[in-house]
């Protein structure tokens, strides 16, 4: 595969950024995409996944919100073009990548027929629109020949639309963001329609689908033997304090914001990395967009460093953080309790199952579902000696030792 | 054992690479280039629109069209524009004039290819006329589409079918066909149309291909002569065309005069006239080719060929063939009946004068012109007023003075509708409008004339309406 650009390994900001303009300062700093281990671990398991090393034709990435997952998904684009650039030299049809984002249904059921109009209009196919005899029915251009589609265009003529543009257009791969909407669903058993859909776009014409979204992704690949055993899932997950080596990683990517910070007197980040911990839940995207914003506040200002005040300021509320740490909490539980299925294979298969399987380790273990013999008003008997353990289970908890 | 002391990590740059721009189009590779099979351009329109899932129509007026500069077609009103188009130029978008090169322009453009042309006869357009180059409708071979869709590859239209000295499948022997055979169409089609699919009719859509082990109508079925010559026409035409993409440059005018040259010296020491004589053609034929002004038709170049053994290819390139050609007697005749000279009976004056005064003679209404007398005679009237120029005169002044006579009837009418109209919508109370008084006369569109014109006026003078 073939790099974007080579580029000098930049430890700091160059010394010249100091003199431009704060809107300058700021972009470079935007701009900045740290290679933490954990991004780059699950991209290069997913290129493998794309570049055919496996059978998959379904791709799930999962991992919490603020996670890294649009920068892994834009990462991959950008290399899946570059690598396309020599084929695209003499075939000016191709489009090696398509990216769209799965859009949240107001109905609360996902719409097919939205999906293939998004993905349509990414494709932007200029003859979609014209005709309807062996076309797209509800399909039009309108006189500035932007696409429209009729509320009565049938979901199956435009998925047949879609899968002729997917197959002449030689697409490799097809990326969908936020794709844990897919899941907005009545019942199970449509899901399960839902996967198969995909899975069946995707061997029909040959473009993998992977799906880019939260823990709610979990599971989607197991819902049927078939569909697991044409799927791979990627876990990109935040770091956790209790692990020495995600310790050392968090305090890296601190350390690497902080050298590229482009202010005149570098900020000690890394000292007060629990702090940071805390109000980032571990995620490398939170803390991004976290820093991003106290830097603009601090350049607005003409300060020439970050101070405790003004992070303190643009930090998320910490009822946010909250939910997205009950999210990661949930998330992570279900991934360990998929994890246990072990002893139940053994089992099932008839092998003697040595010794009965245990929680993963230090996994923070969250209930997802009640017990139907739970009465309301009547305390669950292990929640009792919790009191001071953040949902996290990590950062103030170590701190609480 | 990992330490704790962090380290700063590498940076990504997410940019994305300059792409080149993306062919509005699908890149649709083209049939068989550079075999004898090579499909046909407008074969190739209809099925990028299959693959585009519009119909042909929408494709050629949505985006070939307004490049082709002809978006009027589409455009205006009047639909007879276009249907003009599919039935008397998509027979041009495979031969080799300016209609094939910029439709070629067109779609290369389009789909970003860049070998387009070889699916039309322009690498051949200096020595290919155009005259008798292509039939003016779709011919197909029907076993030859089934065996296609039934080995499941894609069905097309190839170039071959489009010229006219190639009227036969010799794969399975039998004619090509230029009707539809299905019950209620019966139909021709135009090379391209607007329902063009490839290998269904373009007029009632359904599929052409039949079974190959089907009886032949009688009309299908092929002598053992015309066989024989329509394969050696086949081979030497795919030759043709598959040699297109190999050529360094394509082939001159002036290398037929070279080669003509070349042969008449070899076959009769320099004598046109013996060397016409012998492969059959008119004495004045190669006197004509050799200025280099006019260049054989492709039938007549395929008769030479054959009869010299060479090919057109070999031809184009220099090889005169012998002086005595070790054919199997074969040979290629043009097809179809041979067009007789009209001979022109013995001239009869007086029975024509008989006639001409007979016809002056009686008090036919409407009076004949000439040229309906002449149609009634049997003779054109040119030669009727070349022999009897009085007589002649005498038919059309008489004809004239009626026409004039009824003219004036007509225009007198008119007024007259037009003067009462107007006084009557003015007795409604309501404006005499073009319009308003139009409707009221038994043909509408005389308002439009001069004289209608001219009393509407004078009446609205009258009324009041008008200073």
């Amino acid at each position: 595969m073939q790099m974007p650009l080579p580029q000098p390994p930049l430890d700091r900001y160059p010394a010249e950024l100091l003199a431009q303009p704060s809107e300058a300062r700021l972009a470079y700093f935007a701009a900045r995409v740290v290679a933490h281990p954990h991004l780059a671990q699950a991209h290069q398991t997913l290129l493998d996944a794309l570049r055919g090393s496996t059978e998959a034709s379904l791709v799930l990435v999962y991992g919490p919100t603020g996670v890294g997952k649009t920068t892994l998904r834009r990462r991959i684009e950008q290399q899946l073009l570059a690598a396309a650039l020599p084929d695209l030299e003499h075939d000016p049809g191709r489009m090696p990548v398509v990216a769209l984002e799965a859009a949240a249904p107001e109905s609360g059921q996902f719409s097919w027929k939205d999906y293939y109009t998004r993905a349509l209009l990414t494709l932007d196919e200029r003859l979609v629109g014209y005709g309807h005899d062996v076309g797209t029915r509800g399909v039009r251009r309108d006189a500035t020949v932007h696409l429209r589609m009729a509320h009565t265009a049938p979901a199956p003529e435009l998925r047949r639309a879609l899968e002729q543009n997917l197959r002449q257009r030689r697409v490799a791969a097809v990326i969908v963001d936020e794709a844990q909407h897919l899941r907005r669903l009545a019942s199970g058993r449509r899901l399960l329609d839902q996967m198969d859909t995909l899975k069946s776009m995707a061997a029909l014409t040959g473009a993998v689908h992977v799906l880019v979204g939260t823990y709610e992704l979990l599971g989607l690949a197991d819902l049927s033997a078939q569909l697991s055993r044409r799927s791979v899932e990627i876990h990109f997950g935040r770091y956790r304090p209790e692990l020495a080596e995600d310790r050392r990683a968090f305090k890296s990517v601190l350390l690497t914001f902080q050298r590229h910070l482009p202010l005149a007197r570098e900020p000690d980040l890394v000292g007060r990395w629990e702090e940071f911990y805390e109000r980032s839940v571990g995620c490398v995207g939170v803390l991004k967009s976290w820093l991003t914003r106290a830097l603009a506040a601090a350049l607005e200002a003409g300060e020439t460093t970050l101070t405790r005040r003004r992070l303190e300021r643009h930090a998320e509320p910490p009822r946010k953080l909250l939910s997205l740490a009950r999210e990661i909490a949930e998330g992570e539980a279900a991934l360990a309790n998929g994890d246990r299925g072990q002893g139940e294979l053994r089992r099932l298969l008839g092998l003697a199952t040595a010794e009965t399987t245990t929680p993963a380790s230090g996994s923070p273990t969250m209930p997802t579902a009640r017990r139907p013999s739970d009465r309301p008003g009547q305390r669950r008997p292990t929640r009792d000696p919790v009191g001071a353990q953040d949902p996290v289970g990590a950062g103030r908890g170590e701190h609480g030792h | 054992m990992v330490t704790d002391a962090p380290v700063v990590y590498l940076t990504w740059d997410l940019a994305r690479p300059t792409i080149p721009p993306r062919s509005r189009l699908f890149h649709l590779e083209p049939l068989g280039i550079g075999t004898p099979d090579t499909e046909s351009l407008t074969g190739y329109v209809a099925r990028l629109a299959e693959a585009h899932g519009v119909a042909t129509r929408q494709l050629v007026i949505h985006e070939i069209l307004p490049l082709l500069g002809r978006p009027h077609l589409a455009t205006t009103l009047d639909p007879n524009l276009l249907s003009a188009f599919w039935r008397n130029e998509t027979r041009a978008l495979n031969g080799t004039q300016t209609l094939a090169a910029n439709l070629v322009r067109v779609l290369e453009h389009l789909t970003g290819r860049r070998d387009l042309r070889f699916l039309t006869l322009l690498p051949w357009a200096e020595v290919l006329p155009a005259y008798h180059l292509q039939r003016p409708s779709h011919a197909w071979c029907s076993a030859c589409y089934e065996t296609r869709r039934q080995a499941g590859q894609p069905v097309g239209e190839p170039l071959l079918w489009t010229l006219q000295p190639v009227t036969a499948c010799p794969r399975h022997r039998r004619r090509l066909r230029t009707i539809c055979a299905h019950p209620g169409c019966g139909r021709p089609s135009p090379p391209l149309g607007s329902r063009s699919r490839p290998g269904h009719c373009a007029r009632c859509r359904r599929w052409l291909g039949g079974a190959q082990d089907v009886d032949l109508a009688s009309d299908e079925a092929l002598a053992h002569n015309a066989l024989q010559a329509q394969t050696w026409i086949v081979h030497a035409v795919g030759e043709l065309i598959a040699a297109a993409p190999r050529l360094a440059t394509p082939p001159r005018r002036e290398q037929i005069t070279r080669t003509l040259a070349a042969s008449v010296e070899q076959v009769t020491g320099g004598n046109r006239s013996a060397w016409a004589r012998r492969l059959g053609l008119t004495t004045g034929a190669p006197d004509n080719w050799h200025p280099g002004t006019m260049r054989p038709s492709l039938e007549r170049l395929l008769q030479v060929c054959c009869a010299l053994g060479t090919t057109p290819l070999r031809f184009f390139l220099g090889d005169p063939g012998s002086a005595d050609p070790p054919h199997d007697g074969l040979r290629i005749v043009p097809e179809g009946p041979p067009n007789p000279w009209r001979l022109r009976p013995p001239l009869h004056r007086l029975t024509m004068q008989r006639d001409l005064e007979a016809v002056l003679a009686s008090d036919e209404q409407p009076p004949p012109s000439l040229r309906e007398v002449a149609q009634r005679l049997g003779d054109t009237a040119l030669y009727l007023r070349h022999h009897l120029p009085d007589l002649c005169r005498a038919i059309s002044e008489r004809h004239l003075s009626y026409q004039r006579a009824r003219g004036s009837e007509t225009r007198a009418r008119v007024r007259d509708e037009v003067h009462r109209a107007t006084y009557r919508v003015h007795a409604e109370g309501r404006y005499p409008s073009a319009r308003r008084v139009s409707l009221l006369l038994s043909d509408p569109v005389s308002i439009r004339s001069k004289p209608a014109r001219a009393a509407w006026h004078e009446a609205l003078r009258e009324l009041g309406w008008q200073p």
